[in-house]
């Protein structure tokens, strides 16, 4: 339990970083502290200013108002968005939930496709079509995830019409929903899949050549069973970390996917928060991101813990 | 004379890379029904090389040349589903490493009924109830303690234990044990004997026993053959031979052992892409005489045994 | 190692990546314009201007190869500073173990877990730096895997004959890590170099999309977002908005390319 308790600790550690970071940020960012705080170019008369000031208690010292951070912090309190004239909280509580339903069915239909064309194309490495689909995976994978949204835009619906522009749906039906997630989904998918590919696909190389996939041929496993059978779950393994500490990094792809199809998730409440210098949301976000990519990390390790029995058996 | 279960005839596998190595060279050898031959010589010397080309293990970069009969089929000529087929039911391995052999995410259970499952299309309960009387024989007492562990809690020799447990669950006719003693202590190497005994005499058996460890060849084989540089350079039954070896590097091989001195034979192995002209041993030989070096000798019978020495008829 | 497979991906990912430095260093070479030079707006490509021209007349080619240097400083400089930092903590951490490895090494984690665009992006959103403030930020963001990989590595090496030896004559820490240490870390440090490369080059891409890079100097990413800001897009210009991507695409590619080559093929099953 040792290992497991070190690592809780780290986990809580780095939340606990992130509160603080996100506390210390825009006070020590050059500018004027108060309207780093609500956003610039922001209409609000002068008493209102003062009245912000006096609240916000620039002039108290830090760890008071650091107390008061972490006391807004446990009752949800993330602010108020002058720009958009809405807490920051109810805000991105709306948009995350698009961002994450196109996030996970793209992580998971990635996950999916890549480990499974990636067990095969490893297991078969020398055949032609292998090698192939490997290209065509690592120029995907070496794309920046907003070019290849772009292209599909550009493609599918600029010029060929068959998806549409912009938003989450039409009407409320789940059709129109799916008619236009489908095209953000499928880019993410091929993103995350063409990572999750090539990992796969080097560890089931390296696998296959183990005693141990040998043994299973010798007691009379034929081709590719020996594949799902053995070597898929240890091949797992390394795909499993990879895909925790990717996590950060896909999600912000999808960030990105989702500003260039225009759809309302957290992707546009940043853009247009950077543009409208809307500080208050930024914060907002950047602290619900992060903690999201922790807590995918924490489930992976516990996936990991799962799969893997030397992780929890040798803790004894 | 008993039919041979098992008939290797001419045998040989090369290896083809930068250039090319003929790890075993036209190998004659037969085993029959209950029988034990222990295949004996140092490492690099072909004998894993010869368990694996059985087994249809072979890298890729390897070809095989001549015949490997077992009951009628001859084995070389089978697609890999077939050999798939025969493979943990009618011929089985064991590994020289048992710690890397079993999968590290399976528990033990699994990996012992395994073949249960693969051959037979075994039910999960009927499997575990086999794989349950099973491991009694290897000392498993309680099984319930044992079969849910995994293999890294598990000691070496409990691993060798497992792995012989998990290549013979399905009683196949053949067993070859490639070096199962390897790293055990002497208690160890006591009771993994005893177990390979049992096998064999229970349900007769045939085990081809691949060791460079005299002692334990000499404690539960029938049969030996020796091999040197690729080549078998003698074969007899077990009493014969120990009793008087008669080929030089043989005799060698005795004299190194502990209680006869620990004498070593002189100069060291020969390289497998350049093997020495003539008989391969002559280099190191001190009864060599000038057709040694020439011609290359042959594997004759003389009384009992078959010996590859021009010396030695 | 099958012969077809690695040395040959390394050949075109040099190639690659030495057309790129080419037009990185002798960029007059392959355009005779200036960068800055105006002509028409918004033509199309003819034999005159092979990419057409932007919003303000610029030629898009030539943009294109000068961008060169710039997408290529960044990946190149972001990845100096994070190998730099990653070395020097990852040799202290490996090679003095006990309670510095464990500090070290739990800063490690958890700047490891903090995820890096979205901070980025609020540190840029405050910010608004230059391209040499994107690159430190990117780059003191960026050393944590280094850091591992130089850290078990060392520990590695920390045990083997020379070192005992050299440790044992006396000779200092610092001399130990440079003239021992550091010559045999090269080829766990080189791939997660060239990945740092490519991870900077895609993430000052996707900043600079997001209005978030440094305007004022045109790196691929830079040209993109102008295409998709200024009209480019909607006009359908995919001369102005593809180059660019392919570029970072194929550069990404090479480096990655180069990377994987140095990483050394694993344990087989050996028949004795």
């Amino acid at each position: 339990m040792k290992n497991a308790k070190k690592k809780l600790i780290r986990y809580l550690i780095c939340i606990f970083a992130i509160i603080t970071l996100n506390f210390a940020i825009p006070r020590a960012m050059p500018g004027d502290p108060v309207m780093n705080l609500i956003g610039e170019d922001v209409m609000v008369s002068a008493d209102t200013l003062n009245q912000i000031r006096s609240e916000i208690g620039l002039d108290r010292p830090v760890y008071e108002q650091f107390a008061t951070y972490l006391w807004n912090l446990i009752h949800l309190d993330l602010g108020y968005s002058y720009h958009l004239h809405a807490d920051v909280a109810s805000l991105l509580c709306e948009r995350m939930f698009w961002t994450l339903l196109f996030v996970g069915i793209a992580i998971i239909l990635g996950a999916i496709t890549g480990t499974y064309a990636g067990a095969l194309s490893g297991w078969y490495s020398d055949s032609k079509i292998s090698r192939a689909v490997t290209c065509v995976g690592m120029a995907v994978s070496c794309t920046p995830p907003y070019f290849l949204a772009l292209i599909f835009l550009s493609v599918f619906v600029f010029r060929l019409g068959i998806f549409p522009f912009k938003a989450l749906y039409d009407e409320p039906t789940i059709a129109s929903v799916i008619h236009h997630l489908a095209l953000p989904v499928i880019v993410m998918t091929l993103f995350s899949a063409s990572r999750n590919f090539l990992i796969m696909r080097g560890s089931v190389i390296q696998e296959k050549n183990s005693h141990y996939a040998l043994y299973a041929r010798a007691k009379g496993l034929f081709d590719r069973g020996i594949l799902w059978k053995h070597i898929l779950k240890n091949a797992s393994l390394p795909l499993i970390t990879q895909v925790a500490l990717d996590f950060g990094f896909i999600f912000s792809g999808a960030i990105f996917i989702e500003i260039v199809f225009s759809l309302n998730g957290m992707g546009t409440l940043i853009y247009d928060a950077i543009l409208g210098r809307d500080y208050p949301v930024l914060q907002g976000a950047f602290l619900v991101i992060a903690i999201t990519v922790i807590l995918a990390n924490l489930l992976a390790d516990i996936l990991y813990g799962i799969i893997d029995p030397r992780v929890r058996v040798n803790e004894r | 004379m008993k039919r041979p279960v098992i008939e290797l005839d001419n045998l040989s596998v090369t290896f083809h890379g930068d250039c090319d190595l003929r790890a075993v060279n036209q190998v004659s050898l037969s085993v029959t029904r209950g029988e034990v031959l222990a295949l004996v010589g140092e490492t690099g010397c072909g004998k894993s090389v010869i368990a694996h080309a059985i087994m249809g293990l072979l890298p890729k970069e390897a070809s095989v040349d001549g015949s490997i009969r077992f009951n009628d089929m001859e084995l070389l000529s089978l697609s890999e589903r077939e050999l798939a087929d025969i493979r943990g039911e009618k011929i089985a391995i064991i590994f020289q490493n048992p710690s890397l052999s079993l999968n590290p995410v399976y528990t033990v259970e699994h990996q012992i009924s395994e073949s249960l499952y693969i051959h037979r299309k075994t039910r999960k309960e009927l499997a575990e109830k086999c794989t349950k009387n099973y491991v009694l024989k290897f000392g498993f007492n309680p099984p319930e303690t044992y079969l849910p562990l995994y293999p890294s809690q598990c000691s070496g020799g409990m691993n060798q234990r497992i792995l012989i447990a998990a290549s013979t669950i399905l009683s196949p006719e053949i067993v070859i044990a490639d070096e199962p003693t390897k790293g055990l202590d002497r208690e160890r190497v006591n009771e993994t004997g005893e177990i390979l005994r049992n096998l064999v005499s229970e349900k007769g058996r045939s085990l081809i026993l691949i060791t460079h460890d005299l002692e334990f060849a000499r404690r539960i084989s029938d049969r030996i053959a020796i091999m040197y540089s690729g080549e078998i350079v003698e074969t007899a039954s077990a009493e014969e031979f120990f009793a008087e070896p008669k080929h030089p590097y043989s005799k060698g091989l005795l004299n190194s052992l502990p209680e006869n001195g620990f004498v070593p034979i002189k100069g060291s192995s020969p390289s497998l892409t350049r093997p020495p002209d003539g008989c391969r041993f002559h280099p190191r030989c001190m009864y060599m005489n000038e057709q040694c070096a020439e011609e290359h000798p042959d594997l004759k019978p003389t009384g009992n045994r078959k010996v590859r020495c021009f010396l030695c008829h | 190692m099958n012969k077809k497979g690695l040395p040959s991906l390394n050949r075109y990912g040099i190639i690659l990546l030495f057309v790129f430095l080419c037009m990185a260093l002798i960029p007059s070479f392959f355009s005779q314009y200036d960068p800055d030079e105006r002509f028409m707006a918004y033509e199309d490509p003819s034999s005159k201007h092979l990419l057409g021209t932007n919003d303000i007349g610029n030629d898009i080619f030539t943009e294109l190869i000068y961008g060169t240097r710039i997408s290529l400083t960044v990946g190149f400089a972001s990845a100096i500073i994070a190998t730099f930092i990653g070395l020097v903590i990852g040799l202290t951490s490996g090679y003095y173990r006990g309670n510095v490895d464990e500090i070290l090494m739990g800063f490690t984690d958890v700047v490891l877990m903090i995820p890096k665009i979205p901070l980025i992006i609020i540190l840029a959103a405050f910010l608004r730096p230059g391209i040499w403030i994107l690159i430190l930020v990117l780059g003191v963001l960026s050393w944590e895997s280094i850091a591992r990989v130089v850290r078990s590595k060392t520990l590695q090496i920390r045990e083997t004959g020379f070192v005992m030896s050299a440790r044992c004559m006396g000779f200092s820490p610092f001399h130990i890590m440079s003239s021992d240490i550091i010559p045999n870390l090269t080829h766990v440090v080189a791939p997660k170099f060239m990945l740092a490369t490519a991870a900077a080059m895609i993430s000052e891409a996707s900043l600079s999309f997001i209005g978030l890079g440094d305007p004022s100097v045109k790196s691929w990413g830079v040209m993109i977002s102008f295409a998709f800001t200024k009209g480019g897009f909607i006009r359908e210009m995919w001369w102005w908005y593809l180059p660019p991507g392919i570029c970072i695409t194929l550069a990404v590619i090479s480096i990655a390319l180069i990377g994987f080559s140095f990483e050394k093929g694993k344990q087989t099953v050996k028949i004795e």
